[in-house]
């Protein structure tokens, strides 16, 4: 993880997106290892858009081809692929 | 070959609670999957596919440079000897997969030609043994040369079908495509037509299901699928499925429906028409990858329980590999599917 960044704040910035992606309050549950696509929370679209919220967040660059989204689509497990 | 759709509306309070579940122990076969390669996708469709969700999310509020969904393209597009789905389909428990090679080149400047995709999708089958069918791409504006071509690939590699795409500019009956057909009947592979749309600088026109029928009433010994038929225009497709006893009917790239209730809803209701016999199972790889892999979406078809209630497990047997036994040619079925209920020629619609 880069230094300096803050893990739990970013967990919490992310999670504050989601929530405001989606709009319907459906989000107020979810938490950092929620997988996003699996219970229907983002679909293709809205998980896009937040890798590149997450992107701008920390400058750094997710890797699409590594990424394996069989262990679910977390906030903590995008962070963890984007900030190794 | 499909663009990506939006994934079904939040209709309902989802379930973030949903754990971890091993892969489904039914036994599965893919019939429809694409080698996640850009050696085998021209950089208009790319193009056109990401432009497509650029200006999706641009409306949504969310100004995602198009340099950047580019890059997230191509960077899930390098997996050039099929090994990443190999693996994904071990983890999914999908022991075999239908390969589509469609043939855009005549519309689109492609990084490879046919010939050359054809040797590329026979490498990737000997690098993997027993794990793929290929269905080739063809072209009726190469006319006579191309049928040539075609039985020459069929000898040369042995592959299983022809893949056809419309959006290129040509009706699936045009009798162009005939000797083409008749390269089909006397080796017995079928024919997967794509339906539906695809990326923006293509023809939708010629891409409506119902472009089939002339064809498939001239070949009746040809069988035919429906590429998408389960996703786009189903009701067409499904009376078609019905009705004409060599039209099948695939679903790949049903994870990526809008429709309402989600896409096991409507995948329910389409195994309750009546027509599981003609019904295919596909994920159109790698389409909708970010969205879980293969494993999620074939458990959830398989084990989710909404899919495939209230269908018998003999119809789901027929959907999940036994009609893709039905329509491949008798002699690239697997040896313990070589019985006499799964050939083709004594089932009717």
């Amino acid at each position: 993880m880069n230094a300096d960044v803050d893990p739990a704040a970013l967990e919490k910035n992310l999670l504050d997106w989601v929530r405001d992606w989606t709009e319907e309050g459906a989000a107020q549950q979810a938490g950092p290892d929620t997988d996003l696509a699996g219970t229907g929370l983002l679909d293709s679209m809205g998980l896009v858009a937040l890798i590149s919220y997450l992107e701008d967040e920390t400058g750094a660059t997710f890797d699409f081809g590594t990424f394996d989204a069989n262990g679910g689509t977390s906030v903590r497990a995008l962070i963890r692929h984007c900030l190794p | 070959m499909t663009q990506p759709t939006m994934a079904q509306p939040q209709a309902t309070q989802p379930d973030v609670t949903q754990p971890d579940v091993p892969p489904p122990r039914t036994m599965v076969y893919d019939g429809h999957c694409h080698v996640a390669s850009t050696d085998f996708i021209p950089q208009r469709f790319v193009e056109d596919v990401v432009g497509n969700v650029h200006r999706r999310l641009q409306a949504q509020g969310a100004d995602v440079p198009m340099r950047r969904l580019l890059d997230g393209y191509v960077a899930q597009h390098q997996d050039h000897d099929a090994d990443r789905l190999v693996a994904e389909m071990d983890e999914a428990g999908v022991q075999r997969a239908v390969l589509l090679v469609p043939d855009l080149s005549l519309r689109m400047q492609c990084p490879l030609s046919l010939e050359e995709m054809a040797e590329r999708h026979h490498g990737i089958r000997l690098r993997h043994p027993g794990r793929f069918w290929v269905f080739i791409g063809v072209d009726p504006r190469r006319g006579a040369k191309g049928a040539d071509l075609l039985d020459r690939m069929v000898d040369d590699y042995g592959f299983e079908g022809i893949k056809l795409y419309p959006p290129c500019g040509y009706s699936p009956s045009d009798k162009a495509l005939y000797p083409y057909y008749e390269v089909c009947a006397a080796r017995s592979l079928p024919v997967f037509v794509h339906t539906g749309p695809t990326a923006s600088s293509l023809d939708f026109d010629p891409a409506h299901p119902l472009h089939i029928d002339r064809a498939a009433r001239d070949f009746p010994s040809v069988q035919f699928i429906l590429g998408h038929g389960g996703v786009t225009h189903v009701d067409t497709a499904a009376y078609l499925a019905a009705y004409r006893r060599n039209v099948y009917l695939d679903i790949g790239g049903f994870a990526g429906t809008s429709a309402l209730g989600g896409w096991p809803r409507a995948l329910n209701r389409l195994f309750r028409l009546g027509i599981s016999h003609k019904i295919l199972f596909g994920t159109d790889w790698p389409l909708n990858r970010m969205s879980g892999g293969l494993t999620r979406l074939v458990r959830q078809v398989v084990d989710g329980g909404e899919a495939f209630a209230g269908v018998r497990p003999a119809e789901q047997a027929l959907i999940l590999r036994e009609n893709l036994l039905r329509v491949l040619p008798p002699g690239s079925r697997p040896v313990s599917s070589n019985r006499p209920g799964s050939n083709h020629s004594e089932t009717g619609a």
